[in-house]
């Protein structure tokens, strides 16, 4: 039997380069928000313009209008940073090569021609002679296709007098050329550095400014776990390259490769390791294929990692997509769960494939049930770390709006919480489970070929349980749904049905698993079978959290606004009570301010068509009539006690 | 006239004893010495490079680094003395270009015997094998007796 490939699956290091980039746009997603909307007092003069129009209409288009081009402009922080690292990334080869007084390398002796060959690039890199440099350090730079590799001043002593060690330092070096990691490696770090210095450090020093300690604080270390996140990601990356950097080299200069790692040392290393540990580097030439198994625990500890940054993603990403798209808000979630969960399927279910590829006998599907609950986990804590969710924006700022206010998981009743968490790890469970249930169908027939493929299934899978998931946990924090109230509210017909077709194809997927291990398919049947009767036991009507309360008996717009803070969305009753709604639009028609009036009406026409689009229109209206008598001029109404309504859901 | 030699010279008649064949390539490697004198005491990681600190078998490197970095040491310490008193910060720094081309005195034994731990200390800091490391030193010291025993008899008619 042969040993399996450790190249024949995509190098781990590009998808912990994928999550990094998502990690940082979030991050900066965030940044922009906080710059230019929130610490810009929210826009008062836009949205101060939007109130005094007469017609609901324009009323709902202006103050719409003003909420996307906000969400719009906070992407101002990505492209800020964006234009940095390109900047950098575009200037670093000219500045290194001044930097270190670096010339070309003329004539190359032959050692080193020989092994450049040896490579098999398909372009000859430049190699550089440094002006300093008595150890025979190297490195790779340059920008694709042009790379280039310093030498150090003292490279022809060393040809002199240990050729050995700079032949298998320059293979090394060759090896990152032959991954093709060089631009990743500096992408990785320039993302890494223009986070923190654009953004950990001015939000943070911001924040210390612009809010009182504690909502500071809330913002601080939020943005610092964040930063550290993206840094641990970035090592990482910069980790996991090395080992393939060694096993490319050891195909075209395996003695010298074996000395120069069996004879170096370590170098000193900071708590932020940016090199495997040599024991491992050795262990993995001499069985590559331990790299594509990951010691116990590492494989859960990535997967929580993974978990975090995915978590900030989606909150930061779907907030701002629920405010641009047209779209559903679960729409609008499900598309940020997929741009999240395509890193995410990429790191772990990498992991569980390229566990399967080491050999069958591994306990790959232990390890992907172990992996999925530490993704959920690692889910709920990233929910909790975005800094979007600090603070309740509007209690702090005068200027935000109800809109930016984005509710943390900590903030669901405990037995909604404790439901929810359960739900998460039990369905990203069950998602690697059927990653290494699918590595078992597909890899004996297909090989790695299939992984593609796989990846696609399970990027759809983890997208729709994230978008899903973070859509009831936004939902549940801010209205005290109870568990099934937030099932039969987000889990409609048409989500039921979607949730049938991909259980169903995701069984499918796993028919060759039929014959070989019988008792295997048997259990996934039976799981799926669970998920597919699941969504019909719960109710067909969400059970709202408070019996319908009733607005104020009063024509004040401020009392008015200040009732429904306090009774939420128990004042729009239940879904079919349009009873409720008829109610509630005569005592909106009699209000004296004349937006609220028109709600009113809009409330009493939805109720006689029997209309719910035009009732949550009205909602919606109503809403944000009150937020914006609240924030901007007009009548003053006191500061809510949370949870706050939300619109449209 | 007593006999009076630079360090590099020292260094040179170390490097002879210990591998008389990497002497040709002593020019360049004293330059790059002089350009980054701490090169080999930062054993951190390095964020560019493989990771691996390479086992140096040759001597030109360490000859250099740790022999050269004791006794310019040695020498700037002393011409920071001599100037002590006036302002330290600028002596200090006239000493260390000084340094490289001042001739040495003859130290005495209490010097050559700070030196030779110096040289030791720095090499064992390095993760020199002991047996390495206790050569080069007893290398150092063995030159510096040689120097000191060549001015006593210049001065001793």
């Amino acid at each position: 039997m042969t040993a399996p490939d450790p190249f024949a699956l995509p190098p781990p290091s590009t998808s912990r380069l994928r999550l990094l980039f998502l990690t940082v746009g979030a991050g900066t997603l965030f940044a922009g928000y906080w710059f230019l909307v929130l610490t810009q007092d929210g826009w008062r003069e836009r949205n101060g313009a939007c109130g005094r129009l007469a017609q609901m209409a324009g009323f709902l288009d202006c103050s719409t209008g003003v909420l996307v081009s906000q969400a719009l402009a906070s992407l101002a922080g990505p492209a800020l940073v964006a234009a940095l690292v390109v900047s950098a990334y575009a200037a670093a080869p000219a500045v290194i090569t001044r930097w270190y007084g670096a010339t070309p390398l003329a004539p190359w002796p032959g050692e080193l021609a020989t092994t450049v060959e040896a490579a098999r690039l398909t372009r000859r890199p430049v190699l550089m002679v440094s002006d300093r440099g008595l150890l025979p350090r190297m490195f790779t730079y340059g920008r694709r296709p042009h790379y280039r590799i310093m030498l150090p001043r003292s490279v022809r002593y060393h040809l002199d007098t240990a050729p050995s060690t700079i032949v298998a330092t320059l293979a090394h070096e060759l090896g990152h050329l032959r991954n093709r990691d060089v631009d990743r490696t500096y992408l990785a770090l320039f993302a890494t550095a223009c986070f923190a210095l654009a953004v950990f450090v001015p939000v943070s020093l911001s924040a210390g400014t612009a809010l009182d300690l504690a909502p500071a604080l809330a913002v601080g270390w939020r943005t610092a776990v964040v930063t550290l996140l993206v840094a641990g990601t970035w090592a990482a990356v910069i980790r996991a390259r090395e080992h393939d950097a060694d096993l490319r080299a050891v195909q075209f200069r395996p003695e010298d490769m074996n000395r120069l790692l069996a004879g170096g040392r370590q170098e000193r290393h900071s708590p932020l390791r940016l090199h495997p540990p040599l024991g491992d580097r050795r262990e993995a030439l001499r069985d590559p294929a331990r790299l594509l198994r990951p010691p116990a625990g590492r494989a859960a500890t990535e997967a929580g990692a993974a978990g975090v940054a995915a978590g900030v993603i989606v909150t930061e990403l779907g907030v701002m997509l629920h405010t641009v798209l047209p779209v559903p808000p679960i729409v609008a979630y499900w598309i940020a769960g997929l741009v999240a969960a395509a890193p995410v399927c990429a790191i772990v279910g990498l992991g569980v494939w390229r566990g399967a590829l080491a050999g069958p006998r591994e306990p790959v599907l232990r390890d992907a049930l172990v992996a999925g609950p530490a993704l959920g986990a690692g889910l709920l804590a990233g929910a909790i770390l975005a800094p979007r969710t600090s603070v309740q924006w509007n209690r702090w700022l005068s200027g935000a709006p109800d809109q930016t206010s984005v509710m943390t998981p900590a903030q669901i009743p405990p037995v909604t919480a404790i439901w929810m968490a359960a739900v998460l790890l039990l369905l990203t469970m069950a998602v690697t489970g059927w990653l290494a249930l699918a590595a078992r169908a597909w890899l004996p027939r297909s090989g790695p070929r299939a992984w593609p493929y796989a990846a696609l299934a399970a990027n759809v899978l983890f997208g729709v349980v994230f978008g899903t998931w973070f859509v009831a946990a936004r939902l549940a924090a801010a209205e005290q749904w109870t568990p099934t109230g937030i099932a039969a509210l987000v889990i409609t017909p048409w989500i039921a049905l979607l949730w049938a077709v991909l259980t169903l194809l995701a069984l499918l997927c796993l028919w060759p698993l039929a014959r070989r291990e019988p008792l295997t398919a048997a259990a996934a049947a039976v799981v799926a079978a669970v998920l597919l009767v699941t969504p019909h036991v719960v109710p067909a009507e969400p059970v709202r959290p408070a019996s319908a309360a009733e607005l104020p008996d009063s024509t004040q717009a401020g009392a008015i606004c200040l009732g429904l803070f306090t009774v939420g969305i128990a004042a729009f009753g239940a879904p079919g009570d349009h009873a409720a709604r008829q109610r509630l639009g005569r005592r909106l028609r009699a209000a004296d301010d004349p937006l609220l009036s028109q709600a009113g009406d809009m409330f009493l026409r939805g109720a006689s068509t029997r209309s719910p689009d035009l009732a949550a229109l009205a909602w919606t209206a109503l809403v944000r009539r009150c937020d914006h008598l609240n924030r901007y001029p007009g009548t003053p109404v006191p500061d809510p006690p949370p949870p706050l309504p939300t619109e449209s859901w | 006239m007593p006999e009076q030699r630079t360090p590099y010279e020292i260094v040179e008649s170390v490097l002879t004893e210990l591998s008389p064949e990497e002497v040709r390539h002593l020019p360049e490697l004293w330059e790059i010495y002089l350009r980054d004198p701490r090169e080999l005491e930062r054993s951190s990681e390095q964020l560019l490079g493989s990771g691996v600190l390479a086992e140096l078998a040759a001597w030109g490197p360490l000859v250099v680094t740790f022999v050269g970095g004791a006794l310019l040491e040695a020498v700037r310490e002393e011409i920071t003395e001599r100037a002590r008193g006036v302002f330290g910060f600028a002596a200090r720094r006239r000493a260390a270009a000084q340094a490289v081309e001042e001739p040495l005195r003859a130290f005495d034994p209490v010097q050559r015997r700070r030196i030779g731990a110096a040289v030791l200390s720095r090499a064992r800091a390095f993760g020199m094998p002991e047996e390495r490391a206790q050569l080069l030193a007893d290398a150092v010291v063995g030159e510096l007796q040689r120097l000191a025993d060549a001015t006593a008899q210049d001065v001793d008619p």
